[in-house]
């Protein structure tokens, strides 16, 4: 297979990107559920920070909590069965945890905008896609007549790559291409200028092709308007490809967070090692893949210590005992944090898995 | 010289009419769902089928499972026409010839005890078997899927979607078959759970030779899983080749470009990508000559828009590619 | 505007604790109504009535109820015949009963079958047995009834034909609509290709699967049954006097709603409570028993 493999390209690609200040800060987030076992932490202290123009991912397995952590920071937690009990949302410093309903509609699609599974189908067949753009720009950023309406239109089709945007602006959803709804969906999310935008598997039901064309808009959106990017994932491949930072989520909590490279390079929690070794490379064929034993444990038959330590190969009986605490600084670089016992021991690391 | 292939597909063809009603007159078009396949799958081992939708790899398994007729073409297992069956021939065939589907969570019968679901083609097929040698058996597959069989006396919504899965192989290797189609057998899984379930499903091949049949959108999954690969576009196959042989050596440009769209394993690995320009043309017309002309990078001239490139002598052993590039 | 803190469990619940607290829910008041308007008086219906339902004193007739005064041992007085309405009410409980139960078994049945085949063979059957289930549903059963009682005269056969004709167009419909649904399933697939017959499948794929749908439907339709009879026997068609039925009472007392108005009135309200009962009970198993609803 055609693989390029240079860190140094690929540095220079990063440092193009307009990294900025920080955006969004979450503090220690605990989001409860109520089921029919008992309340639940679906979110159990999550910390981490995206900042101006980065993606950051988030990664995880169902029940994981990735999906609860997406819907909290929009304030869209399943009402009442779900609540936010503890932590902080900050927007450019303002606390999200703390506004009301009213409060919070100001910030949701405008100062944060979100884009859901299957972007296509969340256009609405009976409008143009000019109607539609429009319709957001003019609830953001007030009346305006048609003329400058327009123009802002076309301003954005063209940032999304939309070729004769002046002709594009009357079709209806069915004359356009598939390539051309994405891009129109892209458009719209980011017609309110928001400061981030948060992605919920926005590819998984689409196929290899389609899916790389609309990854690569995603990137094109970001280069040419300097959002920040929060990719809600399962597939590390994603991560790999799109992400500059990456948080790894076991039964809502993140287990390891840091940059890619570092969490591809280094893995230093056992589970985002484990993860990793056991997908299936297109590059190689690998004789076995590594495979985790068991599955989560459902949070109502959580026993203290790690919550992981029962499918982890290198648990020591400390690790039954107490949730271990979060050691920053792995692999040398500030910011790759791991909760994990072993890494007490500033020099253990899993063993690399030779397949 | 080659050995008779346990499952052989020739020149297999699936039309769909659709039948619009205009006002007055009634007009009948035709979906070509699947246009003219041919391979072949021998004993122990696992071929892919891989595509994007609407590519008619899952109508290519329901005419294979006998769950539709060809329009046109044959399946023969162990040189028995599969649509020409009756009686014990067709019992024989539906123990043979099993399946595992994609979705763990709608594919076991959620009132039917774990026993009852695994036991069926035993019930359904084996007559002759008693009660007792029935539950014997049951319990012997499911501790070769890796579970307890004290568990099965439980209905499915007590499992977890790995060990759903696990119950549904359970269910497809009871009868001995000698192949199990695998309809996207781990997508429906997470990620830890599918090395799990992929490995299992290389561990059952070595235990009981069963061949695999499988169905597949993930290129990592196939090249993992696959002993050869067929890619399809439109309903024909536009590639065949080794496992090895493909990834290492595409030449279609089709598959160039899919395989230039896999997501990375590492985030070093920049590919160059190969963006398609325009839409999968609808299977109700699809293009003249080759199917792919229409959005092809490496369109040699009019004879892409004219002539259906036959396969011709194969690039390396066992690499057969439908392409104009590649016919001298 | 302050919210209760939601404080984690450290117990997870046992499992005993969950089948509590689902037992804990049960729409206690509407099932104690329906057991004792209903449930009770139709199996003990010989212990518990005070007085013949079928012939009273004339001597007595229109008593007021006793504790308005009216003569001892009448607790809600009696009707123009001088029956005790009482036990004319506990009597009625029993035919109100066997209307609705045999009615629903037999229109449930065969809509049931009927629509698995529609369902499940599609095509020509299926055109068929749906035109069939809309013309049934279409014509005002009303007329129907008062046509075929006029015809054969009123019975308590003709009633539960009439019931079961008209059920068996509402289940059809709904089990044709929940087969195609569940045909659809990856566990139908599999039973095809496992090899199982058509009948297997029908009766041990999707059968089981619509239990819950159609326990729904049938405790839904009690209230209805009820109604449906109330109504025909108010109309005259439906129970023939002298039955203790709950519709024909009310028919009966509705002359004398204002000289005698309790003739009419409590078999109105058993009429009344019971659908109410019935259609709650329904609401809560179609919550409890929706599968999704059932996922933790």
């Amino acid at each position: 297979m055609d693989v390029k493999q240079d860190p140094a390209v690929q540095q220079e690609q990063e440092q193009g990107k307009r990294i900025g200040k920080i955006v969004l800060e979450v503090k220690d987030l605990k989001t409860y559920v109520r089921t029919k076992r008992g309340v639940i932490p679906a979110v159990d202290g999550v910390s981490f920070y995206v900042k101006q123009g980065e993606t950051f991912g988030i990664v995880g397995e169902s029940g994981g909590g990735k999906s609860m952590t997406a819907k909290s920071i929009l304030r869209m937690e399943p009402k009442p069965a779900a609540s936010i009990e503890g932590g902080e949302i900050l927007l450019d410093g303002v606390d999200l945890t703390k506004l009301s309903e009213k409060q919070m509609r100001k910030i949701r699609g405008r100062e944060i905008s979100m884009i859901f599974q299957d972007p296509m189908t969340s256009l609405n067949p009976v409008f143009t896609v000019g109607n539609q753009i429009g319709e957001g720009l003019r609830i953001y950023e007030g009346k305006m007549d048609k003329k400058t309406l327009k123009a802002k239109i076309i301003e954005l089709l063209k940032k999304v790559n939309v070729a004769a945007p002046e002709k594009r602006i009357s079709d209806y959803p069915h004359e356009m291409s598939g390539g051309m709804k994405q891009r129109a969906v892209g458009a719209i999310a980011i017609s309110s200028s928001p400061k981030i935008i948060i992605a919920d598997e926005p590819t998984t039901s689409l196929d290899l092709t389609i899916q790389a064309q609309y990854l690569r808009l995603l990137r094109e959106i970001q280069e040419k308007s300097g959002v920040s990017i929060i990719f809600i994932t399962h597939d590390f491949g994603i991560v790999a490809k799109m992400c500059d930072r990456v948080a790894v989520l076991y039964s809502g909590r993140i287990v390891e967070q840091g940059t890619v490279r570092a969490l591809f390079k280094n893995p230093s929690h056992p589970y985002t090692h484990a993860l990793i070794n056991s997908v299936p490379k297109v590059e190689k064929r690998v004789d076995r893949l590594y495979s985790i034993p068991g599955q989560p444990t459902p949070a109502w038959e959580r026993k203290k210590g790690c919550y992981f330590a029962n499918r982890c190969e290198y648990a020591v009986d400390r690790c039954f005992e107490a949730y271990p605490p979060t050691f920053d600084g792995l692999s040398g670089t500030e910011g790759h944090l791991a909760d994990c016992w072993r890494l007490e021991d500033k020099t253990w690391k899993p063993k690399p898995y030779l397949a | 010289m080659e050995t008779e292939a346990l499952l052989s597909v020739t020149g297999l063809k699936k039309y769909f009419p659709v039948r619009s009603k205009m006002l007055f007159k009634k007009s009948t078009t035709v979906v070509k769902a699947v246009d003219g396949l041919t391979f072949t799958v021998q004993s122990g081992e696992t071929l892919a089928l891989v595509g994007e939708s609407g590519c008619g790899k899952s109508t290519t398994a329901n005419v294979i499972l006998g769950l539709e007729k060809p329009t046109e073409g044959t399946v023969f297992l162990e040189g028995k026409n599969v649509h020409e069956l009756t009686g014990q021939e067709n019992r024989t065939y539906r123990r043979n010839m099993q399946a595992v589907f994609q979705d763990p969570w709608s594919s076991l019968n959620p009132r039917m005890k774990v026993q009852e679901i695994v036991g069926e083609p035993l019930v359904v097929n084996h007559k002759e078997m008693s009660s007792s040698e029935v539950l014997e058996k049951v319990k012997q597959v499911l501790t070769d899927v890796g579970l307890d069989p004290s568990l099965m006396g439980r209905y499915p919504h007590e499992f977890s979607g790995g060990q759903r899965q696990r119950i549904a192989v359970a269910a497809a290797l009871v009868s001995d078959p000698k192949i199990i189609i695998l309809d996207e057998p781990v997508s429906a899984l997470d990620v830890s759970i599918r090395a799990q379930i992929m490995n299992m499903f290389r561990d059952i091949q070595d235990k009981y030779h069963v061949s695999y049949l499988l169905i597949a959108h993930d290129l990592g999954t196939t090249r993992y899983m696959a002993d050869k690969i067929a890619v399809m576009y439109l309903g024909n196959i536009v590639e065949y080749a080794e496992t090895e042989e493909l990834f290492e050596h595409p030449l279609h440009p089709y598959t160039e470009a899919l395989f230039s769209a896999a997501l990375p394993s590492d985030p070093d690995i920049e590919r160059d990508e190969i963006i398609l320009t325009g839409e999968i043309p609808s299977p109700i017309n699809p293009p003249s000559g080759c199917p792919f002309h229409t959005r092809c990078p490496k369109k040699v001239g009019d004879i892409c828009e004219r002539e259906y490139p036959e396969p011709g002598e194969p690039t390396a052993p066992g690499h057969l590619v439908s392409c104009h590039i590649y016919r001298k | 505007m302050k919210k209760k803190p939601m404080v984690l469990d450290e117990q997870p619940k046992s499992k005993a604790a969950v089948v509590w607290s689902v037992v804990r829910e049960l729409p206690i008041v509407p099932i104690l109504i329906i057991l004792i308007v209903l449930i009770i008086p139709t199996i003990f219906a010989e212990l518990l009535a005070p007085h013949n339902p079928y012939s009273g004193s004339l001597r007595l007739r229109l008593q007021p109820p006793s504790f308005l005064g009216g003569p001892e041992g009448y607790l809600l007085g009696t009707d123009h015949q001088g029956r005790d309405i009482l036990s004319r009410m506990i009597y009625g409980a029993r035919i109100s009963s066997a209307v609705a139960a045999s009615g629903i078994l037999i229109g449930g049945s065969l809509g049931i079958v009927f629509g698995l085949m529609a369902g499940y063979f599609r095509g020509w059957i299926d055109a068929v047995v749906s035109r069939l289930v809309d013309i049934t549903l279409s014509i005002p059963i009303i007329l129907i009834a008062i046509a075929v009682a006029t015809a054969a005269g009123a019975s308590l056969g003709v009633l539960v034909g009439l019931v079961a004709y008209y059920l068996w167009g509402v289940y059809t419909r709904q089990t044709r609509a929940e087969t195609l649904k569940w045909a659809e399933s990856q566990f139908v697939k599999r039973a095809q290709v496992v090899g199982c017959s058509k009948l297997r499948i029908m009766f041990k794929h999707l059968l089981p699967n619509m239990v819950n749908t159609i326990i729904v439907l049938i405790t839904l339709q009690v209230g209805f049954v009820i109604v449906f009879e109330a109504s025909l026997s108010f109309v005259g068609v439906g129970v023939p006097p002298p039955n203790p039925a709950w519709g024909l009472m009310v028919s009966e007392g509705r002359m004398f709603v204002v000289s005698a108005w309790w003739v009419p009135l409590f078999p109105g309200m058993a009429i009344m409570l019971t659908v109410l009962s019935f259609n709650m009970l329904g609401d809560w198993l179609r919550d409890k028993l929706d599968p999704k609803l059932r996922q933790v």
